[in-house]
């Protein structure tokens, strides 16, 4: 009798403390949703604005939903043509980025060699270069090339940039990747490219992902070389787009806004895309067993 | 097995994708700079190819000059159809622009034609040698003569003209009629005496005197700076550079216009400045002439019409009436070794100055030039009021900004907020402009 | 894995490529403005050699410093703050609670935001007359805390830091990726021991994301050191250099055509960070040791 009263007592206490711990929990999932919400929220709204109503107070909402603002932004500053510009330069950028970090921290990570750390922490220190400093130096290397005013300049920049981060990322995955079972793969003969094209990619899926995603981020969000070494309509990408409706003196910030709205749906999208995969990569990697 | 296989594929697939980009962008690259080199060695066949001449613009997307100067260039293409080709390039954030130029330069791909703002630049970009001198065209009085006086000499490096000077920045002071006569003012101050008072008046009635701001380049605040130095050290004020008593006297206006201005103004940017103007809650102003036209769009109905527009005001006795302006954009040209484009490229720059659309362009963007333009029926009227105080003003002095060397531009803003924290003296504020431009 | 001979050759192949990228942008980039930082140069006439010169100019800036400060500072708070609370967060996402792959893509939208809105917004957030956090203040009747919050000397920096440090996504989304390739079976062994899900995460998950949490830290830190974007659209450094960054001041000398000094900023950034990297490493391999 004694001995169940003790153990509802013990299971009422876990419950108090479930419901406690529940409730902490929703209370900061839901106020860091608001907090990220709230820029696109505003964003959204403001971009339904006339500057004057901006002007006025940043805060009000629009009186009259003005949606040509949209329809300003997308023609004026000939979105379309930017969006397409940006995803190609992003996706191939990506792709040879995500490539090439992934077979340099294969070797980084599953091999002993001379040399290896001394190449890791120069990427590390990469990782710090202030990018903004080496406008001289980016845009000679590109001329000497001939590449200036080409997207291919921009996704050879772009993949070269995100490598440090990409190798970081990516080789953290790899590395708490159990070596046993490499070890494994190579006594059953599994050769060079074969373990890392059959079991050390697929299995590092979500890190590859993730770096990933972040290269594409940047990529999408790459202002200042854009700027610098494009110059003909046919290869400014979305981020020039966004400044579409700034000026030397004023800026049109309704506009601007509803470009910016409209320059993050793809980058969503690519976002809800790639994490889809990192899901998907969970269910294959419950069959690593 | 049949997975990575796939995957290898659409791995080659893209690699070899992005080859044929790089190849075929490489590819257009070569062509049009053998296409230039022949240009240059064969002078035959360069008088009868099309001459091509970049010209990364400002003046395009929400600029006000956009349209007009846009249709300027067009016109100067079909006339000249066949022989020359000007090819606008579009940048729109200006700072992003000036580092472009810069590198451009600096890496010796200076653009065919181009702009810039300060004095600053205009002196280094002068000395890099790597500029079209356009002296001796503008020995032709036909071309000069459609100057403003003496503007011509004001772009000069070592009495040469590397860069012509365009369009002209013309700061007024506005005052909001409305707003000032609700405090019982009905005449608008003319010396810094007066000033006070209105804003003491405007103050008790919980109005925002002026709007003041700190953020970026500190625009309007440097504009007042610059108003202030008229007032204290006349026209000659920056001909001693930063040791003439002048910039510590205009330091401690700017100290007591801060008083009159909203809490906001200190980390404020233009933004806040122009919603408290706009919306009636600040009711002295000053800026450009090209504020106007927004000002009758985004400002509070009426607003446009009770404006008041200004010169500067007198302090202490000295007289009012100045008026502060700026070269606002100079134009300047890459050097060339091909006569044919450097013929070229000058009567590209002469078919822009001329009167006619230069008067045109100014009416369609309240925007004011170098160029002697006509104020004609199409002159809006504050711009029209604005020219014939300027040009009726016994003095002009340069903005802060286009008479200091980049280096003191860039410290003004966080000293004037030292000062206005109390942590400088106006002493040791102009002290610390001093100490940028060792 | 020790290296077998024959896969020397295919080292090398996996290895190049990045290499030589590396190489062309960081290295050879690198070295030219190390170089320069010693040569007074405005970028355009031809730089003239002055040894240490741009190096006792820096240091006798007091804005420099300052900098230096404040980046060490973001660097701490990045580390030592938003990276925890991405775990936090990253754990209770990783037991799916409900709508939870919504809130993973909504914790990220703020990387995804431009800059310049973010900023605009948050200048209009903190402005003392029209902003909401002012207005929030008053409507509670804490009138008399309202202030102009980013031209304040003593709250403009921790302001600075306040509204960024709460968009954890980025570190949020590598250890969330982290947890998802823990091996279920782990947790089923936990769960026949009567462990619950707040013992679950410190026993099991928190020691198996170690290292995705050290890359989260050295990456935020470093961000912390880089960061530009948000200080000169927010408040350009201001008021009175306050919230200056490194970044920042360097890009102001080259805005003032002093390249020399420019690039021994650069070259300052570079070793402080080179110093921040070597402590986190250091920190955490004597943490992976006990």
């Amino acid at each position: 009798m004694s001995a169940k009263t003790a153990q509802s007592i013990v299971r009422e206490k876990k419950n108090i403390r479930d419901y406690l711990a529940s409730f902490f929990k929703w209370v900061l999932i839901i106020f860091f949703a608001v907090y990220t919400l709230f820029p696109l929220l505003w964003l959204f709204l403001t971009s339904l604005k006339t500057n004057a109503e901006y002007f006025d107070n940043p805060f009000s909402l629009p009186a009259v939903p003005q949606w040509q603002n949209y329809v300003n932004a997308f023609q004026q500053a000939n979105l379309g043509r930017m969006i397409s510009n940006s995803v190609i330069v992003a996706v191939t950028a990506t792709v040879i980025n995500v490539m090439i970090a992934s077979m340099l921290s294969y070797c980084l990570s599953r091999f002993k060699f001379k040399g290896r750390e001394i190449i890791f922490t120069f990427f590390s220190v990469g990782v710090l270069v202030p990018l903004n400093a080496l406008m001289v130096p980016y845009f000679s290397i590109f001329s000497k090339m001939g590449l200036v005013d080409s997207l291919g300049a921009l996704i050879i920049l772009y993949a070269a940039i995100g490598l440090p981060i990409s190798t970081f990322i990516i080789r953290g995955f790899m590395s708490s990747f159990p070596a046993e079972i490499e070890e494994a793969a190579y006594i059953d003969g599994s050769g060079f490219y074969g373990r890392f094209f059959k079991m050390i990619l697929p299995l590092t899926k979500t890190g590859l992902v993730t770096a990933a995603t972040f290269e594409f981020i940047t990529c999408w969000n790459e202002f200042v070389y854009a700027n610098l070494l494009t110059s003909s309509p046919v290869t400014k990408t979305i981020q020039i787009g966004i400044r579409y409706f700034t000026n030397q003196f004023t800026t049109d910030y309704v506009s601007m806004y509803a470009a910016i709205i409209i320059s993050i749906a793809p980058s969503i999208i690519g976002y809800m895309l790639f994490q889809k995969q990192v899901i998907s990569g969970l269910t294959s990697g419950a069959v690593k067993g | 097995m049949g997975k990575i296989i796939k995957r290898i594929v659409a791995l080659m697939v893209v690699l070899s994708m992005t080859m044929a980009i790089f190849a075929a962008c490489g590819k257009s690259d070569v062509s049009q700079s053998t296409n230039s080199t022949s240009n240059s060695t064969t002078g035959k066949s360069a008088s009868t190819e099309k001459v091509v001449i970049t010209f990364p613009s400002i003046w395009v997307g929400t600029d006000g000059k956009a349209k007009v100067f846009g249709q300027m260039v067009d016109s100067f293409n079909k006339e000249n159809e066949s022989k020359i080709e000007v090819k606008i390039e579009e940048y729109t954030d200006y700072d992003a622009y000036e580092d472009k130029i810069r590198t451009t330069i600096s890496t010796g791909n200076a653009p065919d034609i181009f702009t810039f703002k300060s004095s600053a630049d205009l002196q280094l970009y002068s000395e890099s040698g790597k500029l079209m001198d356009l002296t001796s065209y503008l020995a032709d009085k036909e071309w000069s003569n459609k100057f403003a006086e003496g503007v011509i000499k004001t772009a000069q490096y070592k009495g040469k003209n590397f860069a012509l000077p365009y369009e002209n920045a013309v700061i007024a002071i506005m005052f909001n009629k409305k707003l000032l006569n609700s405090v019982g003012v009905s005449t608008v101050p003319t010396t810094y005496e007066e000033l006070w008072k209105v804003c003491d008046a405007l103050k008790a009635k919980k109005i925002f005197p002026t709007a003041q701001m700190t953020n970026k380049n500190a625009w309007t605040s440097m504009l007042w700076y610059s108003y202030a130095l008229a007032a204290v050290g006349g026209p000659d004020v920056y001909e001693k550079g930063l040791d003439d008593p002048a910039f510590v006297e205009a330091a401690k206006i700017m100290q007591k216009m801060f008083t009159y201005t909203s809490p906001d103004a200190l980390g404020a940017d233009a933004t806040v400045v122009n919603g408290h103007f706009f919306n009636e809650r600040s009711a002295i102003y000053t800026n450009g002439s090209w504020i106007l036209s927004r000002i009758k769009k985004e400002g509070v109905q009426g607003l446009y019409d009770n404006l008041a527009i200004s010169a500067g005001l007198g302090y202490n006795g000295s007289k009012p009436g100045a008026y502060v302006n700026a070269v606002q954009a100079y134009i300047a040209a890459a050097k060339q070794d091909n006569p044919a484009k450097e013929e070229a490229i000058v009567k590209f720059l002469k078919y822009i100055c001329d009167v006619d659309r230069v008067t045109e362009l100014s009416n369609s963007s309240g925007s004011i030039f170098t160029i002697k333009s006509k104020i004609t029926d199409q002159t809006e009227k504050l711009q029209a009021t604005m020219i014939e105080q300027s040009t009726a003003a016994p003095y002009m002095i340069g903005t802060f900004e286009s008479a200091m060397p980049t280096k003191v531009v860039t410290a003004f803003p966080p000293a004037l907020e030292g000062l206005i924290l109390g942590e400088l003296t106006p002493e040791q504020f102009v002290a610390e402009l001093k100490a940028a431009n060792k | 894995m020790e290296v077998k001979k024959h896969d020397i050759k295919n080292i090398c192949i996996f290895i190049l490529p990045g290499l030589a990228l590396f190489t062309l942008f960081f290295i050879i980039p690198v070295g030219y403005v190390s170089i320069t930082s010693f040569f007074e140069w405005n970028g355009i006439t031809s730089p003239i050699f002055k040894g240490l010169y741009n190096y006792k100019d820096i240091f006798s800036d007091k804005v420099f410093w300052r900098s230096v400060k404040n980046n060490v500072l973001w660097a701490v708070v990045a580390g030592g703050v938003q990276v925890p609370l991405a775990m936090l967060m990253a754990l209770i996402l990783s037991k799916k609670p409900r709508g939870w792959q919504f809130f993973r893509t909504v914790y990220f939208l703020p990387q995804v935001i431009s800059g310049i809105a973010l900023a605009m917004l948050w200048a209009a957030m903190y402005n003392s007359e029209f902003g909401l956090i002012n207005g929030l203040l008053r409507a509670v009747g804490l009138g008399e805390y309202a202030t102009n919050w980013l031209g304040t000397v003593k709250t403009a920096f921790p302001c600075m830091l306040i509204y960024w440090v709460f968009y954890i996504g980025y570190y949020m989304v590598i250890m969330l990726a982290d947890i998802t390739n823990i091996d279920e079976s782990y947790y089923e062994a936990a769960q026949i021991d009567g462990a619950d899900g707040i013992r679950q995460h410190i026993h099991i998950t928190i020691p198996l994301i170690k290292g995705s949490f050290q890359t989260c830290v050295t990456l935020a830190m470093i961000f912390g050191l880089r960061t530009f974007e948000q200080v000169y659209l927010l408040t350009n450094g201001g008021p009175a250099n306050r919230t200056s960054v490194l970044v920042l001041y360097l890009y102001n000398q080259m805005k003032t055509n002093n390249y020399g000094g420019a690039n021994a900023s650069s070259v300052m950034l570079i070793l402080t960070g080179a110093c921040v990297i070597l402590m986190i490493r250091g920190i955490f391999a004597k943490l992976n040791k006990e």
